[in-house]
């Protein structure tokens, strides 16, 4: 049956977007009235999905569009991801019209923010990997006007590594696809390890190129490089819902991937999804030690909260991981994951709308610049503390919740096959976990306590919607650390149910209880560390910094992608350049060519011709008068032989005596009369025959 | 109805022989005049799309010179195709010529050589064989010099130089695989399956030269990369002129041309058989990825188009070389998608030309202010190429990367990839400037461009769009019956 539901989800931002584009530029009121209205509708709408997807799910298909097709299918995964991401957009939305009061492109970033929830949504909708695609490529499009938002220099170099990279991952995405869809015949999300085992090389390569897709924008190192220029450029608004809805649309596809399509119809462990899991959570345990030891180093609040963002990423590709390596039993891990996926929505959120608020009455986003605030700022404090102890995992707040069970996922993922490694994996984990204690601390410090460099009581107040916002972030966190046992009843339980999980895993899940002294202490181990760390970067007041000009993308990226332009460009160059020289300018020589043969037609060639002429008369006369001179000779040489054959004749007939010619016949004449005697017999003889034959 | 390819032919040549007979001044009537030949010429080749989709194909011969040559038409549906893109695109850049040569010299001149380029254009559409394409395909070239020169600056003679030694080394490369095949094969009339598949054994050698013979014939129009020096040259030509014969007719005449060659002369399993779509694959390959390297390079918006013309280009004749359906049906369908886009580019371009007098990409910071809806049609189109979103470019570029998987040459799939980044790298800067600096543009007063370039840009745009959400209803039903009567 068709339901308009997810169409409505879709519809409503793009006609709230044309609605905002439409009015005229003064009529600011009425078009921030528009935006969170629609903002509003959308969550209103999202909630009432809730009872379909609690029976089944909602499904609404195009079936000729673009050819191909658009699919919705919503579950309950991908309910869950759209509410909570509404609630978020919805704040932000209200949140907008507080930061954007002085900006004249605020028409422009209201549009642009519900296109980008419309992309947003659309991927939670998909019920294939097209219409997945479509959103996916559409929300990176229209999120790119969002970072360039300030239009500065910096925000162009920003945004085009956002748009370049958030390409080549839909390019990646689009090969994946279309490599699916060619080897099974299918693109939709179900599990089918089965038909993808046949294929050998092209399983991995479906695999890598999902994993890039997805994880350019689920920040996994070394394909996060997009975000610390972003984060630092763009309106830290935007940050918010960069972290909080499109990092997460990239673990959502990363989890249709590797916790659905990879797994096996029949609810068995398949090797290749084993393996598949433990790479991934290695790069999931990489970056979450990566992005947390490079938010130590940096310097100020934007570029700590987007490595931070980078590190949490990373929790949640290794979640993603540990579900695809636990297979069947994976239960644990999808939990983790995906409660923190929820967790990591609000708190980073919350910090960066705190963070927007502290920047733009500072001016300044340096740890060096800032001091001092709470003062001024008592409602932003509280909530800041509260978000970064709900990062940090400090039991109370949600982190803990979701930071546990991603631990009891990673523990029982290196318990399965006794693998060392993993259980090395597990220590990083805890560490990370203190270095994330260690920065946020560090953040809060700097900005609240201490001497405040700037007079604080001269910037402008909290107003009383940011009040409110940050308070709704703030109950959001706590509710979410102190009823961890409903929300995974009720909520990832059921996510849960869209996968082949082990009852017993699920039913063990929804027992859980995570205020035991075993996980509370693994809690403190990691924040001692965190807190020795912290001690010691505080005494050499974190000079850590790496190098300026240190980045992957300036010393890998960009000069190989300059070599190759530039080799590309070269050969080109040459190509036209040849082409040009053999077709054009081959033309000028030929017509000199061509008048010179003119010129030899008119003397040269006359000349030639006499001369030919000359000479095949003087051949042909040499011919015929050396003819003639030879048949002239062959007489007189015919004329010679006759006379000596008739001298020889005369002196068989007669002996030379004297000079008379004519003698007797004598004895020794005989010769003579031999020849009168044969004459005579030829005679006689012929005379016979003529008789005989009768005449 | 029976002879439509005849009058298809015959009313853009008499209705320019009345451009030509209208003073210099009279530009209402001559306008009117173009309009109305342009749209005259589209209802008369409109009416084949249903007669060709229930399957019926027209032939008659109009001359038969001796033994198998002679000139004879065919209303089939690849002809269709291009017919009916090549005169629906027509009406529009008549109407858009009429207010951008507004204020050029030499108007008679102008309309006159263009109203008969339709007709050249319609035969090369129709024709039934090699030699009837041969000769519209040479009367094409003649006819359009005197538009590329249309400047008259030594610029533009030294391009039109250029343009012409080059068509006529086509021609020539042409004449010769022409004349040589008729000698193997004996016919030349196309044939959805081939015509040389019996002559293959004997003369295995000379009929593979003369398929690169051929080929380079045809992709000196087609821009195929070694061959493409006279397209960028020619953009001195007006944008009218770019937009239409340079980004249309002609270079879509060549593409066509080797279409022809692939399948309707030399066929299927006679290519696989030679294996040399492969080599082809491999230099098309290249000159995609060159092409829109070198386009990176360029600063001048035209130029930029014009490279990005020879890549999208190389799409068509990539889709081609695979020899798979699938690759067949986005090579095609990229006919019409890339025409639809390019000309909306170009219209833009001109647009722009026409009303600030910005020619490169410098020049063009901040001129969203004063051309919002004119940037807007530019981005629109330019995402199109790139093949991103839900625009027609998407359908050729899904159909494209399936068919490369589907003829097992993943690798091609790769190229176009790589290219789709490529142009991403060059359409994008433009738009961003455009819409996200600060130029020393202001807001328009009125309508940002004249009303007569306005809306035809804005129509294609909505065509744009519409080709590419409902392709199932405009471009692929005919397409496919093109494939599956290639591929039967």
């Amino acid at each position: 049956m068709q339901n308009m539901l997810p169409l409505l989800l879709i519809l409503v931002p793009l006609a709230g977007a044309l609605g905002c584009g439409t009015l005229e530029r003064h009529r600011d009121k009425l078009r921030n009235w528009l935006a969170n209205c629609t903002s509003f509708t959308v969550l209103v709408l999202a909630c009432s999905l809730y009872p379909q997807v609690v029976q089944g799910t909602a499904e609404f298909s195009l079936p000729g569009f673009l050819g191909i097709g658009l699919f919705f299918n919503v579950d309950y995964l991908g309910f869950v991801f759209i509410v909570f991401i509404s609630i978020i957009w919805a704040l932000a939305t209200l949140y907008a019209t507080e930061y954007l009061r002085k900006d004249d492109s605020a028409t422009r970033f209201n549009v642009f923010l519900l296109l980008t929830l419309a992309g947003c949504i659309g991927v939670f909708l998909a019920a294939d990997f097209f219409t997945l695609f479509l959103f996916f490529e559409a929300m990176t499009l229209s999120s790119y006007v969002l970072v360039v938002h300030k239009q500065t220099e910096e925000a162009h170099a920003a945004g085009r590594s956002y748009l370049y990279m958030g390409i080549f991952g839909g390019l990646c995405l689009l090969s994946a696809q279309l490599l699916l869809l060619n080897y099974t015949g299918s693109l939709s999300f179900l599990p089918n390890i089965e038909s993808l085992a046949v294929l050998n090389q092209a399983r991995p390569l479906i695999a890598v190129l999902f994993f890039v897709g997805f994880g350019i924008k689920a920040t996994a190192v070394p394909l996060h490089i997009w975000i610390p220029g972003a984060y630092e450029h763009a309106p830290p608004l935007v940050n918010a819902l960069s972290s909080a809805a499109m990092l997460k649309a990239g673990a959502y596809g990363l989890i249709r991937v590797f916790n659905l399509l990879y797994t096996s119809h029949s609810g068995e462990t398949v090797a290749a999804a084993e393996s598949l899991g433990y790479l991934l959570i290695w790069a999931g345990v990489i970056t979450l030690a990566t992005g947390a030891w490079l938010a130590l180093m940096q310097k100020s609040i934007l570029r700590t909260l987007a490595y931070s963002s980078v590190s949490q990423m990373g929790y949640i590709l290794m979640g993603i991981g540990v579900t695809s390596y636990l297979g069947y039993e994976g239960a644990m891990g999808f939990a983790g994951t995906s409660y923190h996926i929820i967790n990591h929505a609000f708190f980073k959120a919350a910090l960066f709308f705190l963070a927007g608020a502290v920047v733009m009455r500072t001016g300044s986003a340096q740890f060096k610049d800032l001091g001092g605030l709470w003062r001024r700022f008592p409602v932003i404090t509280i909530v800041f503390f509260t978000a970064a102890a709900a990062i940090s995992g400090i039991p109370g707040f949600n982190g803990y919740v979701s930071k546990t069970l991603l631990h009891h996922g990673i523990v029982e993922a290196a318990s399965h096959h006794g693998s060392t490694a993993l259980f090395g994996a597990e220590k990083i984990f805890v560490i990370t976990g203190g270095l994330t204690f260690c920065y946020m601390l560090r953040m809060f410090l700097a900005i609240f306590t201490g001497p405040a460099d700037t007079p604080v009581f001269k910037l402008a107040g909290e107003t009383w919607l940011e009040r409110i916002i940050f308070a709704t972030f703030g109950v959001i966190i706590i509710a979410g650390g102190l009823l961890p046992t409903q929300i995974i009843q009720h909520i990832i339980v059921p996510m849960s149910r869209v996968f082949t999980f082990d009852s017993y895993t699920v039913a063990h899940l929804s027992d859980i209880c995570i205020w035991n002294i075993h996980d509370l202490g693994g809690i403190t181990v990691s924040l001692v560390i965190g807190t020795i760390v912290f001690l010691f970067l505080y005494r050499i007041d974190f000079q850590l910094g790496l190098p300026e000009g240190l980045s992957i993308e300036r010393m890998v990226y960009q000069p190989a992608l300059t070599i190759l332009l530039f080799g590309f460009a070269a050969t080109g160059m040459i190509i036209e350049i040849f082409s040009v020289a053999v077709l054009v300018s081959s033309v000028r020589p030929m017509g000199r060519l061509a008048h010179a043969v003119v010129g030899i037609e008119g003397t040269f060639l006359p000349m030639l011709g006499e001369r030919l002429l000359a000479l095949m008369t003087a051949v042909r006369e040499y011919i015929y008068s050396s003819s003639i001179v030879g048949v002239r000779e062959l007489q007189n040489y015919i004329q010679q032989a006759e006379y000596s054959a008739f001298h020889t004749l005369i002196k068989l007939d007669y002996n030379p005596r004297g000079e008379q010619l004519y003698r007797k016949l004598t004895l020794m004449n005989m010769d003579l009369c031999v020849f009168i005697v044969v004459i005579t017999l030829v005679t006689a003889f012929s005379v016979w025959f003529l008789r005989m034959i009768g005449l | 109805m029976f002879i439509s390819p005849f009058y298809a032919i015959l009313v853009p040549i008499l209705g320019g022989g009345l451009i030509a007979l209208l003073k210099e001044e009279q530009d209402g009537p001559r306008n009117a005049l173009a309009v109305f030949i342009s749209i005259l010429t589209f209802s008369i080749v409109a009416p084949t799309l249903p007669l060709v989709l229930t399957g019926e194909q027209l032939a008659f011969t109009a001359v038969r010179i001796s033994g198998g040559l002679s000139i004879a038409f065919r209303v089939e549906p690849l002809g269709v195709i291009f017919a009916i893109l090549a005169s629906m695109l027509w009406i529009f850049s008549v109407i858009y010529a009429t207010g951008y040569m507004s204020h050029e010299h030499h108007r008679r001149r102008f309309f006159t050589f263009y109203i008969l380029a339709l007709s050249a254009t319609m035969g090369v559409a129709f024709s039934a064989n090699l030699f009837t394409l041969y000769i519209f395909y040479e009367y094409l070239a003649l006819i359009t010099y005197p538009l590329v020169i249309h400047e008259q600056s030594a610029e533009a003679y030294s391009a039109g130089t250029k343009y012409i030694i080059y068509c006529f080394a086509s021609g020539a490369l042409v004449f010769l695989a022409l004349f040589t095949l008729a000698g193997i094969g004996g016919s030349l009339t196309f044939s959805p399956t081939g015509v040389l598949a019996s002559a293959v054994a004997d003369n295995r050698l000379l009929i593979s030269v003369m398929f690169f013979v051929a080929i380079a014939g045809f992709g000196v129009k087609a821009a195929l990369m070694p061959l493409h020096s006279w397209l960028p040259s020619a953009m001195v030509a007006p944008t009218p002129v770019s937009a239409l014969l340079h980004a249309v007719a002609i270079v879509k005449t060549g593409v066509f041309g080797i279409l022809r060659i692939m399948f309707y002369i030399y066929g299927v399993d006679t290519l696989r058989e030679l294996g040399v779509a492969n080599i082809l694959a491999i230099i098309v390959s290249l000159s995609i990825i060159v092409a829109s390297v070198l386009a990176i390079k360029q600063t001048k918006l035209k130029s930029r188009l014009a490279y990005s013309t020879i890549g999208q280009l190389g799409y068509i004749t990539l889709g081609a070389t695979m020899l798979s359906p699938y690759g067949l049906i986005g090579g095609i369908s990229h006919i019409v998608n890339h025409a639809l886009l390019k000309i909306v580019l170009f219209f833009c371009a001109g647009a722009i030309i026409t009303q600030t007098g910005a020619t490169h990409l410098n020049q063009m910071a901040g001129i969203g202010r004063r051309m919002p809806y004119t940037m807007f049609f530019f981005s629109l189109a330019s995402i199109g190429l790139i093949g991103v979103l839900p625009l027609t470019g998407y359908i050729s570029k899904f159909y494209l990367l399936s068919g490369s998987l589907q003829a097992g040459k993943p690798i091609l799939g790769f190229v176009l990839l790589t290219s789709a980044v490529l142009n991403s790298i060059y359409y994008l800067p433009i738009i961003i400037s455009a819409y996200f600096t600060e130029g020393s543009y202001d807001k328009p007063n009125g309508l940002e461009s004249p009303p007569s370039m306005f809306f035809p840009t804005a129509v294609l745009t909505v065509f744009c769009v519409l080709f590419g959400v409902f392709a199932h209803y405009t471009t692929l039903p005919i397409v496919n019956l093109v494939v599956t009567n290639i591929f039967q």
